[in-house]
């Protein structure tokens, strides 16, 4: 047994209770829950690509890094909430505070073997209110910081009332090999709005990351991820519309440089007249390997369902691997669903083309992929975009 | 000498299709190359481009002094080798304002020059524009990207006006174009003519050289340049067709 499974063990036996009622109780369900859900390793299909199993076992002591030492996020918000290795640090917007609970708690989530573990291990969850009718903006500075076979765990929820709008930007950052283990809920009430940019800039560690979206009717929520991880991560992005005229959009950008990047993205449709569009463009340099599996799911009363997935993805390398498989799976009659996947090589000619007005061959293939990515950054705006766009000019210079 | 090509040959997929030419172009000078499909012209322009699709099997080319094909493409157009595309590549994603500002900028580098700040490019910019009557709103859009073809034509003299090369080699810019474009297009490049600067202009039509009036004229046939002589040999080829001198060719 190692460390992170004897932890696990003491929690599952009420060994650790945190002294807030919900939050034992929520770990306790979870545990109950997690008596059906194996980790799962590569033979699982969706994790294929990336071992989640074999995360888990390697890793032994609690990540103790610093994380007072990583540069300041540069980004403002009305909200800001700084996590070190999972912990809250403004008592304000942890759960050990809030006695009365969140009974939202756990309803975006996926119940999948990345939600359950989070309930149990994290020490604590930032929870952030966007009261009725409040137009807000919110930053996550999310840090995490440990060597070798070191983990943590980290949880948030966010809870968007009626008719609220918030702008959330999240900043995962890691320092060190260490493993991280995190996952957010985002519940969007009754015609509230949420558009929420993820920004996840992961040394050498390894990002397990669990997003999970639960929308009621009229409510919006548009996203847009960048994965530029040296690391390894693996994300799953869960989306759930419950009510009817919801819409949701997520666009993403990723880069596969060293460790594998596997992101699964889940849209499901549940109630009828909804619209989701997603986009999501990987990149994969030297001989990484990125991967991507898409769904998007109209249950049976989801009619006039308005739905496209599209991942577009460039390999740069003959070693370099993108795998892709979008689906849909669909169960009501009148739906317009849309779905596609392209994996190709930068085009030659461009390059040419740009190498005869004096480009150098690198600033061509450069040029090409920082304008590939900017589609979906671009349209999205704002001060996270923008940290975006320059990130992945930055991590481009490197190809 | 500004260009100097002496028994140039050059396959592509193992065929020859450049068969031993001699071409000689001084400062200020126009030159029009003309020739039936598939005599050699486009590569003849991709070879002096650098173009990686063909092999030069023989021969040398001399530029300002230096050995041209000892130079990688960028070097070529760093150094004022300009080519203005017959097929102008869509670049989607890529916005032709970052793409010249870095064009611009190695231009000037290989010059000598200073990087142009951003208010000195943007007011090149709509000063270049001008030239070729090229709506300054495309300069935000991806390089060619949903350009209508006479926009694409148009928008590669934009960009010659912007490097001010000292060779341009203009590969059929005058194909595609409706009679008011190609007015546009070769009035620009006859404005951007100077007495240090060369043009090489590809074409199949006589009418392009009533705006760009050639110091001479050659047909290019087979590979080789089979005959040169001055503006009025145009004429003759859009009367008489290529016969007569493929003709004498074979004899």
């Amino acid at each position: 047994m190692n460390g992170f499974q004897k932890i696990y063990k003491r929690v599952a036996l009420g060994e650790m209770p945190s002294g807030v009622k919900w939050w034992d109780d929520a770990r306790h369900n979870a545990v109950l829950a997690f008596g059906g859900v194996e980790i799962p390793d590569s033979k699982v299909e969706e994790y294929r690509r990336f071992n989640l199993r074999a995360v888990i076992e390697g890793v032994e002591e609690r990540a103790e890094g610093d994380c007072s030492l990583f540069e300041s996020a540069a980004l403002s918000a009305d909200i800001v909430v700084e996590m070190h290795n999972g912990r809250v640090m403004d008592r304000e917007y942890s759960m050990l505070a809030s006695t009365g609970g969140a009974k939202e708690y756990g309803s975006a989530a996926d119940g999948s073997a990345v939600d359950l573990l989070t309930t149990i291990m994290a020490d604590d969850v930032a929870l952030v209110r966007i009261p009725r009718g409040v137009q807000t903006s919110l930053l996550i500075d999310s840090r995490w910081s440990g060597g070798a076979h070191s983990w943590a765990v980290g949880r948030v929820l966010i809870v968007v009332e009626e008719g609220a709008e918030v702008e959330v930007v999240e900043l995962c950052r890691t320092s060190g090999e260490v493993a991280v283990i995190k996952s957010r809920e985002i519940v969007v009430a009754r015609g509230a709005r949420v558009k929420v940019a993820d920004m996840v800039e992961n040394e050498s560690g390894v990002v397990v990351e669990g997003r999970y979206t639960l929308q009621a009717e009229n409510s919006t929520s548009r996203a847009l991820f960048c994965d530029l991880s040296n690391g390894a991560s693996r994300t799953n992005i869960v989306t759930r519309m419950t009510g009817a005229h919801a819409e949701a959009e997520c666009d993403g950008v990723f880069v596969a440089s060293e460790g594998v990047r596997d992101i699964m993205l889940d849209v499901q449709h549940l109630s009828g007249d909804c619209r989701s569009s997603e986009l999501i463009k990987g990149m994969a340099i030297r001989k990484a390997v990125g991967s991507f599996a898409g769904r998007i799911y109209v249950a049976p009363d989801a009619q006039r369902t308005d739905a496209a997935l599209l991942n577009r993805n460039i390999v740069l390398s003959d070693a370099a691997r993108i795998y892709t498989k979008p689906t849909l799976e669909i169960y009501a009659d009148d739906v317009k669903c849309g779905h596609g996947a392209t994996v190709g090589k930068l085009d030659p000619e461009a390059i040419y083309y740009m190498r005869q007005r004096g480009l150098s061959e690198q600033a061509a293939r450069r040029l090409q992929l920082v304008g590939f990515a900017a589609e979906v950054v671009e349209r999205f705006g704002g001060q996270a975009a923008e940290r975006m766009e320059a990130a992945i000019e930055q991590k481009l210079q490197t190809i | 000498m500004l260009l100097e090509v002496k028994n140039l040959h050059a396959n592509v997929a193992g065929k020859e299709v450049l068969r031993g030419i001699d071409f000689v172009v001084r400062p200020g000078e126009v030159h029009a190359i003309m020739g039936p499909n598939g005599s050699g012209k486009s590569t003849f322009a991709s070879v002096l481009a650098g173009n990686p699709k063909f092999e030069v099997t023989e021969g040398s080319v001399s530029y300002d002094g230096v050995n041209l094909l000892d130079m990688s493409i960028e070097e070529r157009a760093r150094r004022g080798l300009f080519l203005g595309f017959q097929y102008p590549v869509e670049i989607p994603g890529v916005s032709m304002a970052s793409f010249m500002k870095a064009a611009v900028a190695e231009r000037r580098k290989a010059m000598g020059l200073e990087p142009l700040s951003s208010a000195e490019f943007l007011k090149l910019v709509r000063e270049k524009s001008k030239i070729v009557e090229l709506d300054g709103k495309l300069i935000s859009r991806s390089v060619n990207e949903g350009f209508s073809g006479g926009e694409k034509k148009k928008n590669e003299i934009f960009q010659m006006a912007m490097l001010e090369p000292r060779l341009a080699v203009l590969d059929e810019t005058d194909s595609g174009l409706d009679i008011d474009a190609l007015r546009i297009v070769a009035t620009g490049v006859q404005r951007l003519r100077t007495a240090d600067n060369a043009t090489v202009v590809i074409t199949h039509y006589q009418r392009l050289l009533d705006y760009i009036v050639p110091d001479f004229v050659h047909v290019l046939y087979k590979g080789r340049i089979i005959y040169s002589g001055d503006k009025t040999l145009a004429l003759k080829l859009e009367k008489e067709g290529y016969d007569w001198l493929i003709g004498s060719q074979q004899e």
